[in-house]
């Protein structure tokens, strides 16, 4: 019996005994108006007593006892526009109905899971929540940081370099800590995975910014292809059930699952070349570095199969290989995914979930490092091999930079429910990530000749034990709800490195061949535990008051501090679905939402604790932390309010929240005096900062005979203060930006130069404040133009309000070789400054350029994306469903004027980890042409 | 409901009694372990490294400072560069200028210190004749003349601004201490180390009879140093590292010692060029130092060849010029250079500084030298410091944090 059969067996079943009547068959397939994709999980009812669920190729098959000859045929998901049609239902018929479901944003009665207590309806939901489908965006994902790129408001992706494998920050709602991670909790299937970048590939001896000063990131090892969906919470307000950690918001990616049917096989065949545009002035446009970039080939290939019975299954399999623009960069990476869903007891469901991805990753030594190729190549007759020549400087590629990641990730979920009220979910996962980090200087090496070996088994394991157990109640008007759970979060990070230096001949070393050869171990290891209880009461599925707390422990808390109590409450109201609102307006829910978080600080950050290092070989102690048994978390407190809306079509849309966050007991690292030995600063709970901003998405689908238009804008505004340091003087941080008090978090102070374009001597106001280093408005644009099959579309971002350190430029400045300065340093070298404009005199003259200025604006405005999707006829590629997609990826760039060389998104002194943002010595982020072939198989 | 009350408790109780919350961490050592007396090795080792690093800072930047190297144009101080405030002289407390010399000799004299207490109070009566605790008090002596010759300011534990003789009251304690005890210990080194230690210690607190005394006991051929690391970029010897060909930051060119070397090739004060590279990181000549030869190049801190100089400055200061400069030119004859001459006081104080200079050159001592002898008003032409600071203030972090400041 095959399960179609099974299936309409047990709905026959379900339905009462067999009767002798006669019965017809109604069939059809279910699919998606425009893109014709099947729709699997639709609800297909005849009457009130027949039905069935679309298979995964969206054929559906219902037995029909013939009665009146007159039926409804109604098809019914979530996220589509509900069809119906009526059907003649007469002996002897076997007809066939298909239907076309018009796709529309998941509406109130969708289904989210991130910051409430297990799966719960939009409308019951009064904090706000963002989701992103793969599915809907048309363009290629390269990776999670480019999906997450400008497509929710309030979540900036902050790029770190152009290199391959460079991981990007992400920010929501700004930063949440000075001192501490900014970076969200990420969760895979409810499974917490390491958000923090992996170490950067540099030496553990000797000096730590030879290597390639960036940070891959654990992200990007999940393969876009993978995941169903992304729900986004940006703050405290919503994210109170993730407790001590989760200030900085949280980000909960589910992949993809198979559902009951046959096997649907899908397949993507991505390939692409990526070059770097112009980032100079004029007479430099790649500034110098032109004989070393290149145009790097990308090819990927992924391959997924989902389907199944009893058990359902998703497995899939993905291979990139992907050169970098500058000469050593390359990345090969392999993913592998295996999902299954069981039910092995009635009462009991199961969620299986794996993936193993390797990543191997070269890298060509860049960054602030003396003898990386970017700030040599940038230098030009400055360089540190003495000579400005491509032979001279290729001698900077025989050093060969490594990282081999390794990252497995596996989950199981269970669900047990006793009852239809009552249900209780068990989760335990693992999250491991094992890198190999190798950096050699082989002997010969231009800046080392004896040759220097660095090697790193670096090792991050996170490991999820999560229950969560609920019970609904009520009857009629009022319902509730009440959950209860706990969560143990263990993390351990460990590294052990070798370094080795001097070799005595040119051959393939290892460190146990190095004359001098050094070790090192470090093992860390934290545990958060806490419990959680949340209500929620509604009244006639129109309004909803929810209050909740989780309470939580910390390794890493202070001895005398205890458990940490954080609460919220939200109230959500659908106004629509009172007597008084007119339905022709559609739906609109009104939210309002308060909740704390926090930000647990460092694993011995709270110890009083000395150091063992060395001295002449021998063990030594030095003072390291001065501790501190009072200390806490930061604890964040939100209020955000606003209220989505939607179109009775589903056409248009809208949302809007505002938000307050004040961050109390802030950590902050506060100097001891030195007299008292210990000189590194303490964390200490003693500051507040407020962070205030809105957001905005608004999106519209406008339609015309023949084609379709969507249209979508997302605004977001970010405000933020230091209120109070709590008596430690402003401080800086990575000698870049700025803490302090009444001023933006971290805020830009430094000389403004008041008459750059006078023919005078610089005018110098000190101690300018610029503004915050974040940016405080970020615009989002896209539209995609669906005409005859074919879609068009475009994607854009604007980010502003912020303003950085031209690192980049003001090193060159500072040697006398930027190419901005040429005509000045002909002047100079002639003796006539009296012609040279203020900002010429001020950056062009090496020796007197300040190592505190050249702030500027980090204004810019980026075509993320644009695209052309053309469906391919299915004998074409012998497949159900295929269509072939050319895209650009950040091909265009409008910048500040003020930054007249390099690009406001060039980071790469610490990656991911680098606390602030400046424009470093290190390669742009490349534009990419890239196609795709998307085929679909059953 | 009663049902789900219960199953409720007893998820309670697992995530209860999952949450073993106590996690010990290896690597850093917790404060009480230091009191162990098998701690001591590392206690006292800590305190060479701690010495170390501060001279380290000390020596680069008050070189730059006194003149006897010169910025060469890589200015940013977090990679062995020199900034434009130091390169003209300047020595101001802000975080990129002095504040790390400032914290790093603050840290060396607390760990030492801190280090004896606990070495006293673990030892007891053991203490006096323990070699570890006299290493220990040589380097809480060290420690003191370090602040003591280069910082302007005194502050101790927190406490308030006290004259920078304080230090040197300290540094004399805890030599005098150290030669006890290493003469119990019957370690002849360290009793040389003590000994040469007070001897420049007393110069400062104008106890000539006293330096003498403890300057004749020192055999001119007694060294006492402090070591870097070749692969520990905070332990390099900065002045070396700071002039490797990727970094190029300072240069003897226009120094004294520029043409002092040219004219008599005094290996005390050799340096040389690169044709690959005629220019430091700037637009000035690069004459680099070989007086260190790597990132681990060991640095005085005491000797018997400063002993004689000590020696020659008594007389000097007694008037007996032509004894001193006898003194000095022994040396000179020693160290395979020619001869100096005087016609008098002045002329010959102005070769004893001058020799100092060359005897001590990049070890950290010539911005005291300079600061004494213009505190004691000598005779004789030193180094034109117009403009120019001789000694680093208090910095900022200890302005910052410090109530008593």
């Amino acid at each position: 019996m095959d399960t179609l059969s099974r299936c309409i067996l047990f709905t026959s079943l379900a339905l009462g005994p067999i009767k002798a009547d006669a019965q017809v068959s109604i069939q059809g397939r279910v699919s998606e108006r425009g893109t014709g994709r099947p729709i699997s999980g639709a609800r297909v009812t005849v009457g009130a007593t027949a039905s069935d669920t679309t298979r995964a190729d969206g054929r559906y098959r219902i037995a029909v006892t013939i009665g009146n000859s007159l039926r409804t045929l109604r098809v019914t998901k979530l996220g589509y526009v509900p069809a119906e049609k009526s059907v003649s239902i007469e002996a002897g018929s076997s007809a066939s109905h298909d239907f076309e479901l018009e796709s529309r944003p998941r509406g109130l009665d969708d289904i989210v899971v991130t910051g409430s207590a297990g799966p719960t309806a939009v409308r019951s939901v009064g904090h706000s929540i963002a989701q992103i489908r793969p599915a809907d965006v048309p363009e290629p994902i390269a990776s999670i940081d480019h999906l997450l790129t400008s497509r929710i408001p309030g979540v900036s992706v902050l790029p770190s370099t152009g290199m391959v494998g460079s991981g990007a920050k992400i920010r929501l709602r700004g930063s949440a800590s000075v001192a501490l991670s900014n970076q969200p909790l990420v969760y895979v299937d409810g499974v917490r995975i390491r958000s923090d970048g992996y170490p950067k590939n540099s030496p553990q001896f000797g000096e730590r910014s030879r290597g390639t000063n960036d940070t891959p990131s654990p992200l990007n090892d999940i393969d876009p292809s993978d995941i169903e969906r992304i729900e986004v919470v940006r703050g405290p307000a919503a994210a109170t059930l993730y407790g001590t950690e989760a200030a900085a918001g949280v980000i909960q990616i589910f992949t993809r699952r198979g559902v009951r049917g046959r096997t649907v096989w899908n397949s993507q065949l991505t390939s692409g070349i990526s070059y770097v545009r112009p980032f100079g002035p004029s007479n430099e446009p790649f500034m110098r570095l032109d004989p070393w970039l290149r145009n790097a080939l990308g090819v990927g290939y992924s391959l997924s199969a989902a389907g199944g019975g009893d058990v359902r299954y998703y497995l899939s399999s993905s291979w990139n290989r992907n050169e970098g623009v500058l000469p050593n960069d390359l990345e090969k990476r392999l993913t592998v995914r295996a999902n299954f869903d069981v039910v092995p007891l009635s009462k009991v469901k199961l969620a299986l979930s794996a993936a193993v991805t390797n990543n191997d990753l070269s890298n060509t030594s860049a960054g602030p490092n003396a003898q990386g190729l970017t700030q040599n190549v940038y230098r030009g007759v400055s360089n540190a091999t003495g000579v400005f020549t491509k032979e001279s400087l290729d001698r900077i590629l025989a050093w060969d930079l490594t990282t081999g990641i390794d990252h497995t990730l596996a989950g199981v979920t269970a669900v047990f429910t006793p009852d239809r009220s009552t249900s209780h979910s068990f989760t335990l996962g693992h999250d491991r990530a094992n890198n190999e980090i190798r950096s050699l200087r082989p002997y010969g090496f231009v800046f080392a000749t004896q040759g220097i070996l660095s090697s790193e088994r670096w090792a991050s394991a996170t490991t999820t034990a999560d229950y969560l157990g609920r019970f609904a109640t009520g009857s009629g008007s009022v319902r509730g709800s009440i959950a209860w759970g706990g969560q143990v979060i263990t993390t351990d990070v460990s590294s052990v490195s070798g370094y080795g230096e001097g070799f005595a001949g040119p051959s393939d070393p290892t460190i146990s061949s190095a004359a001098l050869t050094l070790a090192s171990e470090s093992r860390l290891r934290s545990v958060v535990a806490g419990v959680f209880s949340e209500a929620t009461a509604g009244w006639k599925e129109r309004l909803y008051l929810t209050a909740g707390l989780r309470i939580d422990g910390s390794s890493s808390f202070g001895s005398n501090l205890g458990l940490q109590p954080f609460p919220r409450a939200s109230l959500a109201w659908i106004a629509s679905e009172e007597g008084f609102w007119p339905q022709r307006l559609g739906t609109l829910k009104l939210r309002a939402a308060y909740g704390e978080a926090g930000r647990a600080p460092g694993v011995f950050d709270a110890a009083r604790t000395w150091s063992a290092v060395s001295h002449d070989g021998k063990p030594a102690y030095l003072p390291l932390s001065v501790g501190n048994p009072l200390l806490g978390p930061e604890r964040s407190a939100e209020t955000e309010f606003g209220f989505d809306a939607e179109s009775n079509s589903g056409e248009r849309r809208a949302s809007f929240t505002a938000y307050r966050r004040t961050t109390r007991n802030a950590l902050l690292p506060v100097a001891p005096p030195p007299s008292l030995g210990f000189v590194d600063p303490q964390l200490k709970n003693v500051g507040t900062f407020k962070t205030s901003g809105a957001e905005m998405a608004l999106a519209a689908t406008w339609r015309f005979r023949a084609a379709s238009l969507e249209t979508g804008l997302d605004v977001s505004l970010n405000k933020s203060r230091a209120v109070n340091l709590g008596g430690t003087a402003d401080f800086i941080l990575d000698g870049v930006a700025w803490i302090s008090e009444g001023r933006p978090t971290p805020v830009l102070i430094g000389p403004l130069l008041t008459n750059p374009d006078e023919i005078a001597e610089p005018v110098v106001e000190e101690n300018h404040v610029f503004g915050p280093n974040l940016p405080t408005r970020i615009v989002g644009a896209n539209g995609a133009l669906h005409l005859k099959g074919v879609t068009f579309s475009a994607r854009a971002e604007y980010q502003g309000g912020s303003y950085l350190v031209n690192s980049a430029s003001r090193a060159l400045y500072g040697q006398g070789v930027h190419p901005s300065c040429e005509s000045a340093y002909a002047s100079l070298k002639a003796g006539k400054r009296e012609g040279l404009r203020a900002w010429e005199r001020e950056y062009c003259v090496a020796a007197t350029v300040r190592r505190d200025g050249l702030i500027v604006p980090g204004d810019f405005l980026r075509l993320r994306d644009a695209s052309i999707t053309v469906p391919l006829p299915g004998t074409l590629m012998r497949s159900r469903r295929a269509s072939v997609t050319l895209a650009a990826r950040n091909y265009l760039l409008f910048k500040s004027s003020q930054i007249e060389a390099f690009e406001p998104d060039m980071g790469g002194r610490d990656g991911m980890f680098a606390p602030v943002r400046a424009i470093e010595v290190s390669v742009p982020t490349p534009a990419t042409i890239s196609f795709a072939v998307r085929a679909t198989y059953w | 409901m009663k049902t789900t009350l219960k199953r409720t408790a007893l998820a309670g109780l697992l995530i209860a009694t999952a949450c073993d919350l106590t996690v010990v961490n290896p690597g850093p050592v917790a404060d009480a372990a230091l009191d162990d007396a098998a701690a001591h090795q590392a206690l006292v080792n800590g305190m060479g490294r701690a010495v170390s690093r501060a001279l380290g800072y000390i020596a680069y930047t008050s070189a730059v400072a006194s003149k006897e190297v010169v910025s060469a144009g890589h200015r940013n101080p977090a990679q062995l560069g020199i900034t434009p405030r130091q390169a003209i002289g300047i020595l101001a407390p802000d975080l990129e200028e002095s504040n790390d010399h400032w914290k790093f000799s603050q840290q060396a004299r607390w760990v030492a210190e801190d280090g004896v207490r606990r070495m006293r109070e673990s030892l007891g009566s053991e203490f006096e004749k323990s070699p570890l605790a006299a290493q220990a008090l040589v380097h809480v002596g060290f420690a003191n003349r370090l602040l003591g010759e280069n910082m302007c300011e005194a502050v101790f534990d927190g406490g308030p601004i006290e004259p920078r003789i304080k230090y040197f009251e300290r540094a004399e304690a805890a030599f005098t201490e150290a030669i006890a005890v290493a003469g119990a210990a019957a370690n002849a080194p360290l009793v040389n180390a003590g000994v040469a230690g007070r001897a420049s210690v007393r110069v400062w607190q104008g106890n000539w009879p006293g330096v003498v005394a403890d300057a004749e006991r020192v055999p001119s051929s007694f060294v006492y140093r402090t070591l870097y690391s070749s692969t520990e970029s905070e332990m390099y010897n900065r002045i070396f590292a700071a002039n490797v060909t990727t970094a190029r930051a300072h240069s003897a060119v226009g120094t004294f010692f520029d043409a002092y070397y040219k004219a008599t090739g005094d290996k005390r004060t050799s340096w040389s060029t690169d044709p690959a590279f005629p220019k430091g990181s700037a637009d000035v000549l690069w004459y680099f130092q070989t007086k260190f030869t790597s990132r681990g190049a060991a640095v005085n801190l005491a000797s018997g060849r400063e002993m004689r100089l000590l020696r020659a400055e008594a007389s000097l200061r007694a008037g007996d010029w032509q004894g001193a400069l006898s003194a000095l030119n022994a040396l000179r004859t020693e160290s395979g250079v020619i001869t100096v001459t005087a016609t008098g006081l002045s002329e010959t104080w102005t070769m004893l500084g001058r020799e100092r200079s060359i005897e001590l050159w990049l070890e950290g001592r010539r911005l005291g030298d300079l600061f004494r002898f213009k505190r004691d008003g000598v005779p004789g032409s030193f180094e034109d410091m117009t403009a120019r600071d001789t000694c680093f203030p208090i910095g900022v972090s200890e302005l910052d944090a410090n109530p008593n400041v």
